[in-house]
């Protein structure tokens, strides 16, 4: 469904990634492990639009979209949970939401504003604080709120960073929980994690990332997973 | 006291023009994080465009109104994309530089079209006074208040009440994040930039009309007030323009009264300087400092 | 051949106003209220010379000082706000110098003619050069003594653990406090220096032109001021000058030719210069080109 080919971008004077390949399959959960500054993040930002890339192509569902705006790539059905979540801190949780759904509002306003009512039965402690702003929401219910303002552009696959980062243990297990149930109500989730444990848990293929490159890439079970878990802390130089 | 009062209602109708400049300034400041120097000298443009019809073709005051507005807005999308558009974001510095030399490009185009030092500009309802029991306001002055209550009304409306303003309040928040949700942050800074410079435009009418004529030096006045406004407020409150505006109107009145017209700049810039001193948030700006504050120390 | 001595005069001048700019900058403040330092300078040393008689140099030193002083005062205050906040704080003080010079009567009867600074109509007849028969050269070769001087002293510092300080403090201050830097004193320090170098120039530029008024220390020399350090790529000293050079050197005498419409095409000049190149005429990289070619070793 998603297809990187020879990735090749630049984050700032560094090139962070260095020729990458991956791909993500229709209506699975696909996991980038890595240690940090492998280029995890460059690598969704590239494929979000945010970063444009030197060389190398992004194809989702068959369509070129290297290098695309990162309003042409919502529309095609490609949502990004950034990292660090980046809500809109002085705007409310409803407004947020309204907001995720920019695309949408000029044509297709109404199924929008049923999708927001959706999104907010799906996500009770947004409900409960839908008047409050953004800013005040505690770490976990932000994440929440920024994977429901993703999903509010209806994609049709869903790029999450980190979503685990900074979050106590118990959250960090809802967070997955929601993850697995997106995916079983039908969206494809390519995942970049540093909790690979967590990550293992859910995903049907991983790609391990070091230093810009792709350092291995299989099933769960194809390598002992406390070799997975070493070398996506430690990179090569653990392994 | 008598005087005092009278005072602060002549600079409320003067704070409410001043306070659709700071509005501009906000707006600008809001999407960019850049300040824009040629702000003043936009609207400049835009009046001595309206001047033109005038003088020209003895135009309505409706179409000198139009003119203007469009005129600041013409050139605000010029400097748009010269100063802000081309420039990398991080280089906010240099967005000012580049702002104030087309500052000076204005200006030189501006003094080379129209030679003379000052030009006429049609006032409204010129010379009727209205009387409210021991006070009394020129009847100008009353229409700028009500027009520019109008058009704050109007840009409140717009900014909290459209996906358009969701879209503007959305880039000036956190613009990776509004990005990510798909707005096309490069088109919605372009439009808000063209809604400041509209803004602008309306307030350079009002002023220019109320004075009944025009200088290219408005430019230098123009920025100069609005900033001022602006930063009294607190940077990107909205309220807090408006409530700048009035303050600076009020307080340029009494200084104008009681201490001559010399000082009457002086006292602006001091009173700028204390508060930014005391209160570097602003008026306003304070307790919005203060929640992002608590808010990102939660996080 | 007095052309290129007037030439290197200005350069000078504007050399020592862009330098004292650039200390401030290397701390990662932008002030804009260096013309307004300047103009300090300018109106004692003229007024200390002409009124009271005193030597150029002790003049020069005393308005200098004079000029540093004021800079520690505002530099207090201004340390409590950050980034576009201070730009305008120190717009404001800048102006507010400015309109008090627009204001500040101070004459006395010398021989058969009133002399000293009289408001609007500014400060004329400072004639110390010519009254003591310096010819252009003289007066030349005098300014860039200074220049030189303040060049050395400046790259010196840069050099030295002052100057790491410094910049330590302008790349992130959070880290430069981490490891015991006093922000305080070091920005406050930053603008006392840059308000010296300010004070010199300006004492300078009034013996030289011989009149002086509020409109020469307004926005565009504020401008100028920060432009210098901006487009010289803040590495180095050098690049200040590079600067200087390029912009009234080359700029303004190459676009003599094109008489009125010469600011037009100046204002596009510069702007393109700061989109083709944000981080300055001469980034590190340009510098370490420059510094390979020359045989001395990267530092």
């Amino acid at each position: 469904m998603l297809e990187v080919a020879g990735l090749v971008t630049n984050y700032g004077m560094i090139e962070a990634l260095k020729g990458v390949d991956i791909s993500a399959a229709e209506g699975r959960i696909t996991c980038v492990l890595g240690p940090n500054g492998a280029g995890k993040t460059t690598l969704l930002m590239t494929i979000a639009g945010l970063l444009r890339p030197r060389r190398g192509s992004v194809t989702f569902e068959g369509r070129d979209i290297t290098g695309a705006s990162s309003t042409t790539v919502v529309r095609q059905g490609l949502a990004l949970v950034p990292e660090n979540r980046l809500v809109f801190p002085d705007m409310t949780v409803r407004e947020n939401l309204v907001a995720g759904a920019y695309t949408r509002l000029a044509s297709e306003r109404g199924e929008a504003m049923a999708d927001l009512d959706r999104m907010l039965e799906r996500f009770p402690v947004l409900q409960a604080r839908v008047n409050a702003n953004a800013g005040t929401l505690s770490g976990g219910e932000q994440q929440m709120l920024a994977v429901a303002r993703a999903l509010m552009t209806k994609p049709r696959c869903l790029l999450m960073d980190e979503p685990s980062l900074g979050l106590a243990p118990l959250i960090v297990a809802e967070v997955f929980n929601i993850i697995r149930e997106l995916n079983e109500a039908g969206t494809t989730i390519l995942l970049v994690e540093q909790n690979a444990h967590m990550a293992l848990t859910v995903a049907h293929h991983f790609f391990l990332l070091d230093q810009g490159r792709v350092a291995f890439d299989g099933d769960p079970g194809t390598m002992a997973e406390d070799e997975v878990i070493q070398r996506a802390y430690l990179g090569s130089a653990g392994g | 006291m008598a005087d005092f009062l009278q005072n602060c209602l002549d600079g409320i109708a003067t704070g409410a023009a001043y306070a659709l400049l700071a509005l501009g300034f906000t707006l600008i400041f809001g999407v960019l994080r850049r300040l824009n120097l040629s702000y003043g000298p936009s609207i400049m443009a835009g009046v001595f465009a309206g001047t033109a019809l005038y003088m020209g073709f003895n135009a309505g005051l409706a179409e000198i109104a139009i003119a203007t507005v469009i005129g600041a807005v013409v050139v605000g999308a010029y400097i748009e994309r010269l100063c802000f558009w081309a420039i990398r974001k991080d280089m906010a510095v240099a967005s000012m530089v580049s702002s104030f030399v087309i500052w000076m490009q204005i200006e030189e185009a501006v003094t080379l079209l129209f030679p003379d030092r000052t030009y006429a500009f049609p006032g409204i309802l010129a010379d009727a006074v209205v009387e409210f029991g021991p006070f009394f306001l020129r009847a100008s002055s009353l229409a700028m208040l009500a027009i520019a209550a109008i058009a704050v009304l109007g840009l409140l409306a717009l900014i909290y009440r459209t996906h358009f303003g969701l879209a503007v309040r959305a880039v000036s928040e956190n613009p990776e994040a509004a990005r990510v949700a798909g707005v096309n942050t490069g088109l919605v800074t372009f439009l808000a930039f063209a809604c400041a410079s509209a803004l602008g435009g309306l307030a350079g009418f009002l002023i220019a009309a109320g004075d009944q004529q025009i200088t290219p030096l408005f430019g230098l006045w123009a920025t100069f007030k609005g900033l001022i406004a602006m930063m009294l407020g607190g940077m990107g409150s909205i309220p807090g323009a408006v409530l700048g505006g009035l303050l600076l109107g009020v307080v340029e009145a009494n200084a104008l009264w009681y201490l001559g017209v010399e000082t009457r700049d002086l006292v602006a810039y001091m009173l700028l300087f204390v508060v930014l001193t005391f209160r570097p948030g602003g008026l306003m700006g304070q307790a919005a400092l203060m929640a992002r504050r608590a808010a990102e120390s939660r996080v | 051949m007095d052309f290129y001595f007037g030439m290197a005069q200005l350069i000078g001048v504007h050399t020592l106003l862009g330098l004292s700019a650039y200390v401030v900058l290397l701390t990662g403040q932008v002030s804009m209220a260096q013309a307004g330092f300047f103009a300090i300078g300018a109106y004692l040393a003229g007024m200390l010379t002409v009124l009271a008689g005193w030597h150029i140099i002790p003049a020069m030193l005393l308005a200098a000082v004079a000029s540093a002083l004021v800079a520690t005062v505002v530099g207090f205050p201004a340390l409590r706000v950050k980034g576009l906040m201070l730009v305008v704080a120190t717009l404001a003080f800048g102006e507010a110098v400015r309109i008090f010079w627009f204001n500040f009567d101070y004459q006395i009867a010398k021989g058969n003619i009133q002399v000293g600074p009289l408001g609007g109509e500014g400060f004329k007849q400072i004639r110390y050069f010519p009254e003591n028969g310096w010819s252009t050269a003289d007066v030349a070769l005098f300014i860039w003594a200074w220049v030189i001087a303040a060049m050395v002293a400046l790259w010196w510092m840069d050099r030295s653990r002052v100057g790491s300080v410094l910049r330590a403090v302008g790349e992130d201050e959070l880290a430069a406090q981490s490891v015991g830097i006093n922000l305080t004193a070091v920005k406050v320090s930053a603008m006392g220096i840059g308000g010296f170098i300010a004070g010199l120039g300006g004492a300078i530029y009034a013996h030289y032109t011989t009149h002086i008024e509020h409109l020469n220390f307004g926005v565009v020399l504020a401008t100028f001021a920060i432009a210098y350090p901006i487009l010289g790529g803040l590495s180095s000293v050098i690049g200040v000058l590079i600067a200087v050079i390029f912009i009234q050197g080359f700029l303004v005498e190459v676009l003599r030719f094109m008489g009125d419409w010469r600011n037009l095409l100046f204002g596009a000049l510069i702007v393109l210069a700061m989109n083709v190149r944000p981080d300055g005429l001469f980034d590190a990289r340009a510098m370490r080109t420059l510094r390979r070619l020359f045989g001395t070793r990267d530092a």
